[in-house]
């Protein structure tokens, strides 16, 4: 099973989603913010990272462009999960080599099966 | 001695040139009314530095009569002048010549006869002149007093000031334009010679006397044996002082600087009262030093260089400072005179001679560089006349000659000024017999041609008069009657009846009037620009058309043929080049004459008083609707900005409502979908789904009052409280906030805070608002400091944590509503995002401020002040209207 990373610092949105992707079988970790994410990265690369981008310290935009600049993690699947729903946002997202640019709200299903359809590419 | 005078002699004219190019360099200072009043009084020459003193002593106190001609006159000056200015400035008039042709209906053979007379009549005076200098450096540098032409200083010091006059006198093509470097130097002159005089004649009298009783006696036994010092012969007084006050007005120098340079007719004001003092003050020394001259110095020396002399006995650097003086008197004359004199010789006089010689050759240029030569050609004939004729005279007499010169012109002047029955024909003749009346009496005379002493005494014993005072009756009496009586048999032209209208006419004529004109319509457009293009280059020819297009909304692309408007305003840009009557026959080349009776030449008149009026009228609405416009775009920015501000602020309103929407969304979800999820999970997960609700509503009130505030809509309902009830409530409020991070709060304030008007639910919102920001930035078991203390007029509030502190660059910025607006990628670390925007508004509200400050060791202060209202106060409703919208 792939291990799924979960940067968000809104503390009820990393709890559920904890709870979600454990429940259905993941391994999951969390980062409260971008610092601990850009930790974690480097200490035990996940292969797939959800990725929230407004954040007091680093934001994801930063944290995706290292992660995709980098030849030892840029095999990672990058996902946007994002208030910010401007095309221009969404576009920025992308161009920077995210894999998928998901708006919040999001419903739980959605998540699961966008997490099993990267997985599936992986394998 | 020598070594030493040629080189201050030096260092003064490289002042000179200096002072004239800074002034050059700097076009958009202002000549002041000083200055103009300061270059009036190049009337003082060497005559007046040196003759006075000489004429004092041989005929007590009638040198007065010249400085007391300008000062009685200078009331009439001041009001004619205004009249004389405006005139010139709208008709672009640049000499003498050029005005009294204008007013006979711009006539070419009047142009030429003053600017004849008036080269005869001056050029002697500038020789006078080069000879002051001359001697005085003789006499100061113990040199010979005739020297050979090219060992004669004044050949070289004529020669600079030729160079500086080229320079400076002859730079633009347009004869009238402003010389503001060459009046600097005329009014620094000006202010040089009377500081040299009196500072020189203050050292002769220290020197000289111990004490002002030995000075007494001195000058009481001179007075006795001197001629006398009573004012005797009235009648010969008032004729001096006739053809004074009449030289200070029409000499080409005074013409120049009073009026071709004048840049404000206000300056005549200055001019009236500045005047008088000056030449009071420049005369007081004359008769004292005269009698100084003839006690005390040695028979046969020239009492004109009494000065001199005598300071040469104080020391040198007096000798030296009173050669200078006189230095700076001849030469400001020089350079005026000169100048004026150039502009005739090649205007009035040489221009329509090539005008009618030349063809159709472009001109521009050969106008100036003969304006040049005109002008070394008048310094030449001067320089020569001073050679050649090695005149004996005393400096006085032919300053006089000079005068009466001068003085021939005041018929057709004055006449032309006020009379409008004035005709060229009694102009020119009167003009011509008193002037031929003056060589023969006086001019000639003077030069030694031929001797009148008997005539003049037997005149004097018929008439009671002096040769001088017999030759002005005598001249102008002949001009007069002339002028009169050709005046009254003749009707003038067309031409001349509507110049006579404009001169003498109440009609207030403009320097931007466009004068009224006698010109048909339907010209070719073409045919008038290259005509302008003749004399006035491409360049400027392309500037004056495009300005007169903007002014009058003219296209000339579209409308080809031209109006009588644009005949005369061409007419009037010539003039700057060439002169009034060239400029004339120029345009009659090319435009024709419009043939109309003399009531239509009233007609005319009213109408282009009409016109201007609605010219100004027009200009007025003109600039009224430009504002206008200016500030409908300016609302228009504010406005786009605003609407910006708006998308920006509902974008992040949106965006701060979807993220607690994620998280009920997802946990209600969680719940849903999972039947087996644990009963404390369950509760966990739903608490959670009721916090994020409460978050939801707390930012919608937020985002509610923020735009009643901003909209102006929410009102304060101000009581008087005291501030005490109200931190406590706040701490009630968030005890269990504290409680949770273990957080204490340490309250500070002054026993006895008085009781203000404010609104204590809004106020209550502040104090919770930063509270709760303080508590989410304190490390847990810290301290939060609440201190409050009166001011003069206010209560001060600080709140004090002991968090990570904040960054500079935001302390400001925090106080935006979601200030992520500006910074889309970050998110602040605090709750809503707009707290802070709330409470800035409050405070600003109650007429208070509010700001960040960093807490020492490490935390941040938040301080607002309140203002204390002992009674209710009326509340601004929209304070904050600018300030929240940065």
């Amino acid at each position: 099973m792939p291990r799924v990373l979960i940067v968000d610092d809104e503390p009820n949105i990393l709890l559920s989603l904890d709870y979600l992707l454990r429940k259905n079988g993941h391994q999951v970790s969390v980062a409260r913010n971008g610092t601990e994410a850009l930790q974690q990265i480097e200490e035990h690369p996940p292969e797939i990272v959800l990725l929230d981008i407004m954040m007091p310290d680093v934001d994801g935009y930063e944290i995706c462009t290292r992660i995709k600049s980098d030849p030892t993690t840029q095999h990672i699947k990058v996902v946007f999960l994002s208030a910010k729903s401007k095309k221009t946002d969404i576009e920025k997202g992308l161009s920077l080599g995210a894999d998928m640019y998901l708006l919040k709200p999001f419903s739980n299903k959605e998540i699961l099966q966008r997490i099993q359809q990267l997985q599936d590419e992986l394998h | 001695m020598r070594e030493a005078l040629l080189l201050s002699i030096l260092i003064y004219l490289g002042l000179m040139f200096l002072l004239a190019q800074w002034v050059e360099s700097r076009p958009h200072t202002r000549q002041g009314a000083t200055r103009y009043a300061l270059s009036l009084m190049v009337y003082c020459t060497a005559w007046t530095y040196y003759g006075s003193i000489g004429f004092a002593s041989q005929s007590g106190l009638s040198f007065l009569a010249i400085y007391l001609g300008p000062v009685i006159s200078i009331p009439l000056w001041t009001l004619w002048g205004r009249k004389v200015i405006r005139i010139a400035k709208s008709q672009s008039i640049s000499t003498l010549a050029d005005m009294i042709a204008a007013r006979y209906g711009k006539n070419r053979e009047l142009e030429i006869w003053v600017a004849a007379f008036s080269l005869i009549a001056v050029i002697p005076y500038i020789s006078l002149q080069i000879k002051a200098i001359s001697e005085s450096y003789s006499l100061l540098a113990m040199s010979p007093s005739h020297p050979p032409l090219f060992r004669d200083p004044a050949l070289y010091f004529t020669a600079l000031l030729l160079f500086f006059t080229l320079i400076f006198g002859t730079r633009y093509l347009q004869a009238n334009r402003a010389r503001r470097g060459m009046v600097s130097v005329i009014a620094f002159e000006s202010l040089f010679k009377l500081a040299a005089l009196l500072i020189g004649s203050a050292l002769v009298f220290f020197h000289f006397f111990d004490g002002p009783a030995q000075a007494w006696s001195f000058f009481e036994k001179a007075a006795i044996n001197g001629p006398s010092l009573r004012i005797e012969n009235g009648a010969n007084w008032f004729w001096t002082m006739l053809a004074s006050a009449v030289a200070f007005m029409l000499l080409p120098r005074q013409f120049q600087t009073g009026v071709v340079e004048n840049s404000n007719i206000k300056h005549l004001w200055k001019a009236a009262w500045l005047v008088p003092l000056y030449l009071l003050l420049i005369n007081l020394p004359v008769v004292p030093l005269s009698m100084m001259g003839r006690h005390l110095l040695p028979e046969g020396i020239s009492i004109e260089y009494s000065l001199l002399h005598l300071s040469k006995a104080a020391g040198p650097w007096g000798a030296g400072l009173v050669y200078l003086g006189g230095f700076s008197a001849a030469t400001s004359m020089i350079i005026v005179s000169s100048i004026a004199l150039g502009n005739m010789l090649s205007t009035n006089v040489v221009l329509p001679w090539m005008l009618k010689t030349q063809g159709q050759s472009i001109l521009d240029q050969r106008i100036l560089a003969l304006r040049r030569i005109s002008l070394s050609l008048v310094f030449i004939l001067a320089f020569l006349f001073y050679r050649l004729l090695k005149v004996e005279q005393s400096l006085v007499s032919i300053g006089m000659v000079s005068f009466i010169g001068i003085l021939q012109f005041a018929p057709a002047f004055f006449g032309g000024l006020f009379w409008k029955r004035a005709h060229r024909l009694g102009a020119r003749n009167g003009m011509i017999i008193g002037f031929v009346a003056w060589m023969l009496m006086l001019l000639l005379p003077t030069l030694g041609l031929y001797n009148l002493d008997g005539f003049f005494s037997q005149m004097n014993q018929a008439t009671g008069l002096n040769a001088t005072s017999f030759s002005i009756v005598a001249s102008l009496s002949l001009n007069l009657l002339v002028y009169l009586h050709l005046s009254l048999t003749r009707e003038g032209s067309r031409q001349e009846q509507l110049q006579a209208e404009l001169f003498v006419g109440d009609q207030r004529i403009d320097e931007d009037a466009m004068s009224p004109s006698l010109w048909q319509s339907g010209t070719p457009f073409r045919d008038i620009r290259s005509l302008l293009i003749r004399f006035l280059g491409d360049e400027r020819t392309t500037e004056v058309l495009d300005r007169y297009g903007r002014i009058h909304g003219v296209d000339w692309e579209a409308n080809p043929s031209t109006d009588a408007r644009m005949a005369s305003y061409a007419e009037r840009l010539l003039t700057e080049a060439i002169g009034p009557s060239s400029a004339h026959i120029m345009v009659k080349q090319v435009v024709p004459e419009a043939r109309i009776g003399p009531e239509e030449v009233m007609h005319i008149l009213e109408e282009s008083k009409a016109v201007h009026k609605l010219n100004r009228q027009l200009e007025v609405q003109h600039r009224e609707l430009e504002s206008a416009t200016q500030e409908l775009q300016n609302a228009n920015e504010r406005l786009k900005e605003f609407a910006r501000l708006k998308d920006d602020f509902l974008y992040t309103v949106t965006h701060e409502l979807r993220s607690p929407l994620a998280a009920i969304r997802s946990q209600a979800e969680l719940v849903r979908d999972m039947d087996d999820m644990p009963e404390e999970d369950r509760n966990d997960f739903l608490h959670r789904i009721v916090q994020d609700c409460e978050r939801l509503t707390r930012l919608i009130n937020d985002v509610l009052d923020l735009e009643r505030f901003e909209s102006g809509n929410l009102k304060l309902s101000l009581s008087k409280q005291r501030i005490e009830k109200i931190t406590e409530e706040a701490s009630q409020n968030l005890a269990t906030l504290l409680k949770a991070k273990q957080i204490v709060l340490k309250t500070d304030m002054a026993p006895s805070l008085p009781e203000t008007y404010f609104d204590p639910d809004r106020i209550t919102q502040v104090f919770i608002n930063l509270l709760s920001n303080a508590i989410k930035h304190s490390p847990e078991g810290s301290t939060i400091q609440l201190i409050i203390y009166q001011l003069d007029k206010s209560l001060k509030v600080i709140i004090a944590d002991e968090g990570s502190g904040i960054k500079a660059d935001e302390k400001e910025l925090v106080f935006d509503k979601f200030y992520q607006v500006r910074n889309q990628t970050r998110r602040k670390p605090s709750g809503s995002g707009l707290g802070l925007a709330i409470c800035k508004n409050i405070v600003q509200m109650h007429q208070g401020k509010i700001w960040l400050e960093d807490h020492s060791p490490k935390g941040t202060r938040a301080i607002f002040t309140l203002p204390l209202y002992r009674v209710s106060p009326t509340p601004n409703p929209t304070p904050h209207a600018e300030s929240t919208h940065r």
